[in-house]
């Protein structure tokens, strides 16, 4: 191979990543300055926001909960047990919010958002672009962003920060329950969910919210960049790994960039 | 009506291998029916898209009621192309999950008009197009036909300034080819230019069918069909 077909082998796959990156960020940026305008949201683009919410909530909101249990049980609880027999227990509300509420949830959460309302975006609109849909659409004058990537990261955005919402509270109650029945905790639910409250500063009042969004809005970009990109010759089986792998790595990327800033 | 012409291409020369080289001239103005002869249903699909400016062009212009495609901005290009009613060749994918939904999208998407008052018309356009109303629930549920005559609703629906149908392959026989041909003609005397896009085949020997231009699209030029020449099978038009 000549040495400009070795430097073409190499930059070929890093410019399409590069450009995808690129692309990501630029679509997170046109949610955020078309969304701030009354004139984007017109009944169909509020129509579609409305079903791709209740989708991406309804759909994940069982794993949720049953995640939320088993962490409830397998951290909170473990959390609660192991720092009260150490004689630790004003430390409980601090390692549950440094863990569970900073940490572990937007984790979760992004990667069950992704599995569920993720993958299905990113299957339909591969179809709509594949099937000569979206041709159809943008033939008939329909803004494709704004009718097909803007309502899906709003609602993923805010879907993602209910059911962490969700999520938080199911886990603390279940461990709670689960402290309870084994004689750990001794207190009210109330009084443990305001101990884990107080031990929240607003640096994690912060983060929480602004990752849950974050995560959201960046999977439902990069799912409908991935989607959107599909050419004729793209199965599911060729689209879903590819997405799945680049929310994975969006999911972890804004993880740690805010985890590190704030 | 208006001295503006609906829809003019000039000296239009498209970057597509699906139209020809030459230079495209056409002007479609109020009340005009022109009826396109396509070699294949793809050379139809991209003349309409150069009709609604989405096929580049590196010579001419194509001008949609009096503005340049090419420098219209994209925000009023997308409205502008909300004015024009399409019959696309794939009229709706059978994963249509609501098929109402997918017809009144491009108005509840442009305009304002409430959702009561398109849906009635909608409903009216349907049982015109010989359906009970409009078809509610997955487009799965509907026969061929029956999508098509939704996909005629929707291109017909809310008053549009230029109709482009691609029926490649309508036969004489079908049902569906007078409620189209009387839909076109109730929109061409609104002020709406209808284009229609057709291989040869009955309905350019139907005599129902009465255009103002015939035009054959082929790899070379588009070109009017010059009255007495042979075409299709050897049948007069």
């Amino acid at each position: 191979m000549s040495p400009r077909g070795i430097l073409a082998a190499i930059g070929r796959p890093a410019k399409a990543r590069v450009g995808f990156v690129l692309q990501t960020i630029a679509m997170a940026w046109g949610v955020l300055r078309e969304g701030a305008h009354p004139s984007t949201w017109r009944r169909s683009v509020r129509r579609r926001c409305r079903i791709s919410l209740t989708r991406s909530v309804a759909g994940s909101l069982g794993t949720v909960v049953v995640t939320g249990l088993i962490v409830g049980v397998g951290l909170v609880f473990e959390t609660i047990y192991w720092l009260r027999n150490l004689g630790q227990e004003a430390q409980i509300g601090r390692v549950l919010v440094a863990v569970l509420i900073r940490e572990l949830t937007p984790l979760l959460i992004g990667i069950i958002l992704l599995g569920r309302g993720g993958m299905a975006a990113i299957s339909e609109l591969g179809e709509l672009a594949t099937e000569g849909e979206v041709a159809v659409l943008r033939a008939e004058g329909i803004d494709i962003f704004q009718y097909l990537v803007l309502p899906r990261a709003f609602a993923f955005a805010f879907g993602g920060f209910a059911l962490g919402t969700m999520f938080v509270v199911t886990a603390l109650v279940s461990g709670f329950v689960t402290g309870s029945l084994t004689g750990s905790v001794h207190t009210s639910v109330l009084v443990f969910l305001d101990d884990v409250l107080r031990a929240a500063t607003v640096s994690d009042l912060i983060v929480f919210p602004a990752k849950l969004l974050l995560i959201g809005l960046l999977i439902a970009v990069v799912c409908c960049a991935t989607g959107l990109g599909a050419d004729e010759a793209d199965t599911g089986a060729d689209l879903l790994p590819r997405g799945f792998t680049r929310g994975i790595t969006a999911v972890l990327a804004i993880t740690l960039v805010l985890s590190v800033l704030l | 009506m208006s001295a503006i012409p609906i829809l003019d291409l000039t000296g239009a020369r498209a970057v597509s291998a699906l139209l020809p080289y030459a230079a495209l001239n056409l002007t479609v103005s109020d009340g005009d029916f022109v009826l396109i002869e396509i070699q294949e249903p793809r050379n139809g699909s991209v003349f309409a898209d150069l009709c609604a400016g989405l096929v580049p062009i590196d010579a001419g212009c194509v001008r949609f009621l009096g503005r340049d495609w090419q420098t219209t901005p994209y925000r009023l290009a997308n409205a502008l192309r909300g004015r024009i009613g399409r019959l696309f060749q794939q009229p709706l994918r059978e994963d249509t999950p609501d098929v109402a939904a997918r017809v009144l999208l491009a108005q509840t998407f442009h305009t304002r008009i409430p959702d009561d008052v398109l849906r009635a018309e909608a409903t009216a356009l349907a049982q015109r197009f010989g359906l009970p109303g409009l078809p509610t629930g997955p487009a799965r549920l509907l026969s061929e036909t029956d999508l098509l005559r939704a996909a005629c609703v929707r291109a017909f629906l809310g008053e549009p300034r230029l109709v482009v149908l691609e029926i490649p392959s309508a036969t004489q026989e079908d049902t569906l080819l007078d409620a189209v041909l009387s839909e076109g003609a109730a929109a061409r005397s609104r002020g709406a230019g209808v284009i229609w896009l057709t291989m040869p085949g009955p309905v350019l020997r139907d005599r129902s069918v009465m255009p103002t231009l015939r035009l054959r699209l082929s790899d070379a030029e588009l070109a009017p069909i010059r009255p007495g020449r042979l075409v299709d099978q050897g049948v007069r038009i």
